[in-house]
């Protein structure tokens, strides 16, 4: 064991970030005995009500041995097989976006340039047919995915659901349990080493100061440390994403709650709907230049003082995350505007790759330089996969239409616009099976199949299309519902 | 390649295909080394692997073997398959480096199982399944490019493509587009097409002597520019083969060692600024084991790519694009990339730039990441003992690459990244093989309890050696499945 191993952590903020950090870093680094502490800091940026995430998740909770029963039970957690997007692009009435892939059974070519050729033979099966996520969710079953690549069970990937506060707590308890400490307070100083710029401490407002030698900055009330003490830069992007502000409130569950999550498009934005096990969480986004608060409660059917929840994401990101022996996570480093990935996504990425490139007390540059890239990566792919779904909704008014593409994602639709092709890049969050799903259940076709199909036996691919679909329904029809899936598997506690 | 590769995905109506070749003009080469994806464009051409090897004179290859790069003395390979494996998702390098910060001092090398299998000269097709350790392993082949080339054209026959024996004498251009619309062969006949393939080598006669591309230098990083080779008798019968290609560098460059059944391929590679080229010819005869077959062949060239392998309505493939030199093997899978990626983008009625340009990224990024690879070999080195490599070593090389280097010397990890071709294990055994050694390694190995993994370590170790043993040599292998008049002598 390296004798300049890191020997004291302190993460500033809970939440969120903060707590799943924590959880992280004294799990899996147990033999580094490293004393770990959060500071909670009171009023800082209230977390959501509830997130919904990526199948990422799972490996996440995997990696920290959590049982998924467990957290599920605890935070009232309910699976998510996709969002169901409602009014926005037309002719694909409603859209489902699933987190698995379209398609089963077939291969050689990826799926959409079999759905593209015969699109364009005149066939109009909504994409939907051709889901297995989609399909169940709106039968409101469920079941785990499958590992044997012949079951269309393999096609399907799930999400959570999941109360963001008990989130919180949970890995609150996951990393006490681990011997973290948690203090409460305000950090109003810092010092710094006068040769390195290394944070030496954070100082709080009643004297006493923290002292460690690694900072991981999980969000807090004002700017991320690195914007005050370093100079990094924050590059906003609430131009192409002007929904930033989110009011949401509980509403009682129905008898039957789909495993997705439901997004209905408006002229002022859009409104979420993510079930838990006792309750449904509303979420409207909306930009504050377009209406007011009282308006988005109209909106919402709300009343003031009915416990709504509001905030504001600070929609962006840094221009670096790691500098020296600060690292940023969560949506201090970055936030957007929760279309496709959440503030919980984006930090367990942002916690695994910190594991993967762990310093000792030197924080070399190399660390923080391989981690920029790769979450700047991260972060600007992700952008380009929200806006891709802002393209070409009708119900939103104006200010919302222009959607100004970045470079990279007008090369993209470019080049699938021409044959149904998608360049292909390593380590995307969306893959290329994300980005064709996006574009189909959008109704993008563009203009011409792939000319390896030109000798493609169309009778043929009708019969296996045919197949596709009734493995599907085959499948679908012997899961049970999400309900009594739920109430075997990961019953919730009591709040 | 290209012409077999496009046939058996196109449809011959609708593309029909023409190729043009010359019996005058000679292709490049004595014998070829692969890279293990090879295999999945033969299989997608169905090719019958051992009358494949047979008949192009092949032998089986599971990695290269590098002499004196970092050191004189040292020597290390570029085995097609894992060092180790990962526990609890961490990578086995690290684990490997905290045994040796407390002294162990086993290779590295003896965790890959096609090294230990290549050093001792054995090959079995089998793939080798067991319990305790998954021995994974890719291998790739040795053969006669004019005997495989001889095999794809027959191939592309039989799927349609019209092959004409002929020299192009000129190009004719659109005149308001500027594409290219026909050329126009010394008999006089006239081809046109949609789109032209350039695989007409260095000459490059129509992406650049036509269409003026432009072509970006790196011999600054890659300053070799002549090879001597030459085809080296085997003897009647055989102890064994090697399974491997040997690279052995040398005063100004490199010499390659390629065994094929009935002889085994050499070349010098060298720098004309160092070495003159008797001199050059002088070393690769000094260095060849057996009777050369003929006089030696000199080739001169410079080491780039093409600015865009897709212009207007040209593609080149091959040596038209780029070259490299063949120290890691990658001419023929640089072909194969660009065949795969051109089936891709294949213009239909609506050719778009977009497509194009993604093709072209696509192609760059695999020049550049192979260029890094190679130029890695000189630059990670102790070696002063010329002008030469005091220049390598010396030389400033790309910032993505230093930036790799970095990284691992800091941490042992292996930078991410999105274009990649290399995979990560490729890139472990050159950093390490070069004697780049990391500073520390990843904090989580230390998670392991410290006796189990010295056990389990001894445990693959063994594993891998016994397993090795196991395997029937090389030769056998050869002479069992796709060996023609191949005699191995008995022990």
């Amino acid at each position: 064991m390296s004798e300049a191993r890191i020997r004291q952590v302190v993460v500033l903020g809970g939440g969120l970030a903060g707590w799943a950090a924590a959880a992280a870093l004294s799990h899996t680094l147990r033999e580094q005995r490293m004393r770990i502490r959060v500071l909670e800091q009171p009023h800082s940026a209230p977390d959501s009500l509830a997130e919904a995430t990526l199948p990422y998740t799972t490996a996440f909770h995997r990696k920290l041995d959590i049982n998924e029963r467990d957290l599920m039970a605890f935070t009232q957690a309910t699976f998510r097989l996709g969002t169901e997007f409602l009014g926005w692009w037309p002719g694909q009435e409603p859209a489902f976006m699933p987190l698995g892939r379209h398609g089963a059974g077939i291969d050689y070519l990826p799926f959409q340039h079999y759905a593209i050729r015969k699109h364009l033979d005149g066939d109009t099966t909504p994409m939907d047919a051709y889901s297995i996520g989609a399909q169940a969710a709106r039968r409101g079953v469920f079941t785990h995915p499958s590992d044997d690549s012949s079951s269309p069970l393999f096609t399907m990937a799930y999400g959570l659901h999941v109360d963001s506060s008990l989130y919180a707590q949970y890995m609150r308890l996951v990393a006490q349990q681990n011997g973290v400490q948690a203090i409460t307070g305000h950090w109003t100083d810092i010092r710094q080493d006068a040769d390195n710029g290394f944070v030496e401490a954070v100082v709080l407002d009643n004297g006493e100061a923290l002292e460690a030698d690694l900072f991981i900055d999980a969000g807090g009330p004002g700017k991320p440390l690195l914007e005050r003490g370093f100079d990094v830069r924050f590059l906003g992007w609430s131009g192409l994403m002007p929904c930033q502000r989110v009011l949401s409130r509980h509403v009682p569950a129905k008898r039957v709650e789909p495993p997705r999550t439901d997004n209905l498009a408006l002229a002022c934005g859009w409104k979420r709907r993510l079930p838990l096990q006792d309750r449904v969480v509303e979420e409207l986004s909306f930009p504050d230049t377009l209406i007011d608060e009282r308006q988005a409660l109209q909106v919402l059917d709300a009343v003031k003082g009915q416990d709504i929840s509001a905030r504001s994401l600070r929609i962006g990101r840094l221009e670096r995350f790691w500098v020296a022996n600060v690292v940023t996570l969560g949506p201090a480093a970055g936030s957007l505007d929760g279309l496709a990935a959440g503030p919980l996504d984006l930090a367990q990425r942002g916690i695994v790759r910190l594991l993967e490139l762990f310093p000792d007390r030197q924080c070399d540059p190399a660390l923080a330089g391989e981690y920029n890239l790769q979450t700047g990566w991260e972060y600007d792919n992700l952008r380009d996969f929200h806006l891709a779904h802002r393209l070409g909704v009708p119900a939103f008014g104006t200010s919302l239409r222009g959607v100004t593409a970045s470079p990279a994602l007008r090369a993209r639709m470019d080049v699938f616009d021409c044959h149904g092709q998608l360049p292909q890049f390593r380590g995307e969050t969306f893959d290329e099976n994300g980005w064709a799903s996006l574009f189909l259940v959008q109704g993008r076709w563009p203009a011409a199949y792939n000319r390896c199909l030109d000798s493609l036996d169309l009778a043929r691919l009708d019969e296996r299309f045919r197949k596709t679909r009734e493995l599907i329904s085959k499948a679908v029809a012997q899961m049970p519902s999400q309900r009594d899936y739920l109430a075997r598997y990961c019953p919730a506690m009591p709040r | 390649m290209a012409a077999a590769g496009l046939s058996q995905h196109l449809d011959r109506k609708g593309y029909p295909i023409r190729l043009v070749e010359s019996d005058d003009i000679a292709t490049v080469g004595v014998g070829e080394a692969t890279v293990p994806p090879l295999r999945e464009f033969n299989r997608r051409l169905q090719l019958d692997e051992n009358a494949f090897v047979q008949a192009t004179n092949g032998s089986f290859k599971l990695g290269i073997l590098f002499e004196n790069w970092g050191n004189i003395g040292d020597s290390y390979s570029h085995p097609f398959g894992p060092f180790g494996h990962p526990i609890n998702g961490v990578g086995f390098q690290h684990f490997w480096l905290r045994r040796r910060a407390t002294g162990d001092t086993t290779s590295f090398f003896d965790f890959n199982f096609p090294h230990v299998a290549l050093m001792r000269n054995r090959f079995s097709l089998q793939a080798n399944r067991t319990e305790a350790l998954d021995l994974n392993y890719h291998y790739a082949y040795h053969f006669d490019a004019a005997l495989y080339a001889a095999f794809l054209r027959k191939y592309a026959e039989a799927h349609g493509v019209i092959r004409t024996e002929g020299k192009v004498v000129d190009v004719l251009l659109h005149s308001e587009s500027g594409d290219i619309a026909a050329i126009l062969l010394e008999s006089g006949e006239r081809i046109e097409g949609d789109l032209f393939i350039d695989c007409t080598g260095f000459r490059a006669r129509l992406i650049e002597e036509a269409l003026h591309t432009g072509w970006d230098d790196w011999s600054h990083w890659l300053p070799c520019n002549r090879a001597w080779a030459v085809a080296t008798h085997q003897p009647a019968a055989v102890d064994s083969i090697p399974p491997y290609t040997r690279a052995r560098a040398l005063q100004a460059g490199w010499q390659w060692r390629i065994p094929l059944q009935s002889r085994t391929g050499n070349g010098h590679i060298f720098c004309s600024e160092y070495m003159d080229e008797e001199r050059g010819r002088q070393v690769l005869l000094d260095n060849v084991e057996g009777e050369p077959m003929f006089e030696p062949r000199l080739l001169k060239f410079t080491t780039g790519a093409r600015k865009r392998s897709w212009n207007r309505n040209c593609v080149a493939i091959g040596l038209a694009s780029g070259f490299l030199e063949p120290l890691e093997s990658t001419s023929i899978h640089l072909i194969q990339v660009a065949i795969l990626q051109l089936l891709r983008y294949i213009p239909g009625g609506n050719a778009g730039h977009a497509e194009r340009d993604d093709f072209n990224r696509v192609m760059a990024m695999n020049y550049e990441e192979s260029r890094d690879f190679l130029m890695l070999h000189y630059n990670a080195t102790a070696r002063n003992d010329t002008a030469f490599w005091d220049y390598c070593r010396n030389m400033t090389i790309p910032e993505e690459l230093r930036r790799r280097v970095e990284l691992f010397r800091e941490s042992g990890t292996v930078a991410f990244n999105p274009y990649i071709l290399f995979a990560e294990h490729s890139w472990l055994a050159l950093l390490i093989g070069q004697g780049i050694v990391p500073r520390r390694y990843n904090p989580r190995a230390d998670e392991e309890d410290e006796k189990k993994l010295a056990t389990l370590l001894e445990l693959w170790r063994d594993h891998i050696l016994r397993a090795v043993e196991g395997l029937p040599g090389h030769a056998e292998t050869l002479a069992m499945y796709c060996g023609g008049d191949l005699k191995v002598r008995q022990p």
